[in-house]
């Protein structure tokens, strides 16, 4: 018997929104404001996306595992206090190591709980991000410590920098997405990631250590969010203790955005970075057509809502369930 | 009848703990044990008692709303606002929003699919977007002396905050036990397909239950109103969604779902708010209370997954 299989081939516009979403957006907010695509305005954007980008590098890792982290705009703050306390009583690289230390020590504590133990991803972190909100304080010890001098000009090339009038810092985010992309797509480490994210019991029966897969990943978040705390420290060169509130919002939509499914398994570092400059412009351009932060935050989860529930019905073929 | 023992104690857990941390904070402070201060404590914390009940249906139920702490707060926020036009209106309006905000949850997790952590993040910071939009990022002052008496007023000798927690607690634990509804709730808690299969609504059950659920952070919202006679844009925010949580989780009732009862909660309720109140008696800094309390999540987690090692616990749900 023949069979005879007709479909429309729509997979390049379910694969590819993002980047038309991109197109919209940037069209939408130049039109707002006539500033918006001045070379000024570009850098200001790109310098803003990098901090958010190199987190979201981190996090798509810990989606496509099949895991969550919720605490890694409470450990931003953390990490950033840690540099600046550190950096204030000796040097700006003691400062540098202390940060890599501790958000790497934390995302190993993550990794621990939730890839050996077991525990539920998403309440473990809510209570470790609750936990830094309270140790970020204690670092301080309620004082606001700020460096300068010229001991800590060095620092600055960071967050202030440019190179070819590019932010150095954005330089940093591309060389992460590059290498993370590398990992995802051409290590074993980035094969076993998809694996454990797919189905964890049956990569279990294949002989991948899942367990061990995730406690790396969460440590690879770690370092993403102290990178991002070294950038931000060298930018504001002041500990800003509320620095990382709300960004989990913005992490996840960017990566939620960019294709990447919450079902674990599958991910993409380039789309993420499309759903980042997608939030960046967002952010730029909401501030540029006048209105409050908090309109974005409207914005954001409908976003987020929208995405999903399309994400899920083209999976399931169903609307509803 | 051993076993029934064993059994019995691995539910009640919050027994011994709550009895424990009693002893403890009257050793760490003379002065908690006095009856100014025991009903100082349960008139701090009723209403957020009153939100964990409505936390507890949803658990039980299977899912969790973590957008209980800025509905609260938008609840009061609106309650505020319309008071100045209508005194019933700011009443009204906060009770229709939150049992939108409920539908719409329902909805979203038990019909569109999504994981009920993303729609109540989402929903949380919704909340969190309308309360600045409408206040502006000020406080808003209520215009009714006799609505703040009402807020800080007594009733036979029992705080009005506390008569609502009993009440909901009452009523509660009633639905839950003995009506078609909290069976069902169970049931679909339990295992949703089976439910499914048992010719259970489940999609009905958990709309309900989410409306539930914030129509209890509405009235948390209201209550927390009249006690301040204002309201301020940062109500419920950061993290009271995570005390609440905790205060459920404490007390015994299942993150997996389909066990668990108010007993647990109010034991839970209990047990946080005097940890909460000694360490203010005690003169602890404000940021340890955080540590202590993700610190006692964690714990619980840890314990939860020990006694119970075979509980799935459905992280997308």
């Amino acid at each position: 018997m023949e069979q005879k299989v007709f479909r429309k081939d729509t997979s390049f516009l379910k694969d590819n929104y993002i980047y038309f979403a991109l197109i919209v957006v940037v069209a939408i907010f130049s039109a707002a404001s006539g500033s918006f695509l001045s070379l000024a305005n570009i850098t200001t954007i790109l310098r803003q996306v990098s901090i958010l980008g190199i987190m979201s590098c981190g996090l798509t890792f810990i989606i496509i595992a099949g895991k969550f982290d919720v605490s890694i705009g409470a450990n931003l703050s953390f990490v950033l206090t840690t540099i600046i306390t550190v950096a204030y009583f000796t040097t700006p690289l003691y400062g540098m190591i202390a940060g890599l230390a501790g958000g790497m020590l934390i995302g190993a504590i993550n990794g621990y709980l939730v890839g050996y133990m077991g525990l539920s991803p998403m309440i473990t972190t809510m209570g470790m991000q609750t936990i830094l909100r309270g140790v970020t304080l204690l670092v301080t010890g309620g004082q606001f410590h700020n460096i300068e001098g010229p001991q800590v000009e060095w620092f600055k090339a960071f967050g202030q920098s440019e190179i070819a009038s590019i932010p150095t810092q954005f330089i940093m985010y591309i060389a992460f997405i590059a290498i993370f992309q590398l990992i995802l797509t051409k290590t074993l480490y980035g094969r076993r990631l998809s694996a454990v994210g797919g189905n964890p019991v049956s990569s279990r029966f294949s002989g991948i250590k899942d367990k061990r897969t995730v406690f790396f990943a969460y440590i690879i978040m770690g370092l993403c969010v102290a990178i991002a705390g070294i950038i931000q420290a060298s930018r504001s060169l002041a500990a800003q203790t509320n620095m990382g509130e709300g960004m989990e919002l913005d992490v996840i939509t960017a990566v939620v955005l960019g294709g990447t499914s919450l079902l674990g398994g599958e991910g993409n570092v380039v789309k993420t970075f499309v759903g980042v400059l997608i939030i960046g412009c967002m952010k730029n351009g909401f501030i540029m057509a006048g209105l409050p932060y908090y309109f974005q935050w409207l914005a954001q989860s409908v976003i987020i809502i929208v995405v999903v529930w399309v994400d899920l019905a083209t999976k399931r073929g169903k609307v509803l369930q | 009848m051993k076993n029934k023992v064993k059994m019995l104690l691995r539910d009640y857990t919050i027994v011994p703990i709550f009895v424990g941390m009693v002893i403890i904070c009257s050793i760490l402070s003379p002065v908690f044990l006095t009856i100014g201060n025991l009903n100082n404590v349960l008139f701090q914390n009723s209403a957020f008692g009153v939100m964990a009940v409505g936390v507890t249906f949803v658990m039980i139920n299977g899912y969790r709303d973590l957008s209980v702490g800025t509905l609260m707060g938008l609840c009061a926020t609106l309650c505020m606002t319309f008071q100045k036009m209508n005194f019933l209106l700011g009443i009204l309006v906060p009770v229709a929003v939150s049992i939108l905000v409920g539908l719409l949850n329902g909805f979203l997790v038990s019909k569109v699919g999504i994981s009920s952590l993303i729609t109540t993040i989402s929903t949380m910071f919704a909340c969190r977007a309308v309360i600045y939009i409408i206040s502006g990022e000020a406080a808003v002052a209520g215009t009714y002396a006799g609505f703040e008496q009402f807020g800080n007023g007594e009733f036979l000798g029992i705080s009005t905050q506390l008569w609502f927690f009993i009440l909901l607690l009452v009523v509660g634990e009633f639905l839950l036990r003995k009506t078609m509804h909290g069976r069902k709730t169970y049931a679909v808690g339990g295992n949703i397909e089976a439910a499914k299969t048992g010719g259970i609504h489940t999609s009905k059950v958990s709309i309900i239950n989410f409306v539930i659920c914030s129509l209890c952070a509405c009235i948390a919202g209201i209550l927390l109103a009249a006690k301040m006679n204002a309201s301020i844009p940062t109500l419920g925010w950061p993290d009271i969604h995570m005390q609440v949580l905790a205060m459920v989780v404490l007390g015994g009732t299942s993150l997996a779902g389909g066990r668990g009862n108010l007993f647990f909660t109010l034991g839970g309720v209990l047990t946080i708010s005097i940890v909460q109140n000694v360490m203010d008696l005690m003169g602890v800094y404000s940021y340890i209370t955080p540590i202590v309390f993700g610190i006692i999540i964690i714990l619980v987690l840890i314990i939860d997954k020990k006694l119970k090692p075979a509980q799935v616990v459905n992280e997308l749900n």
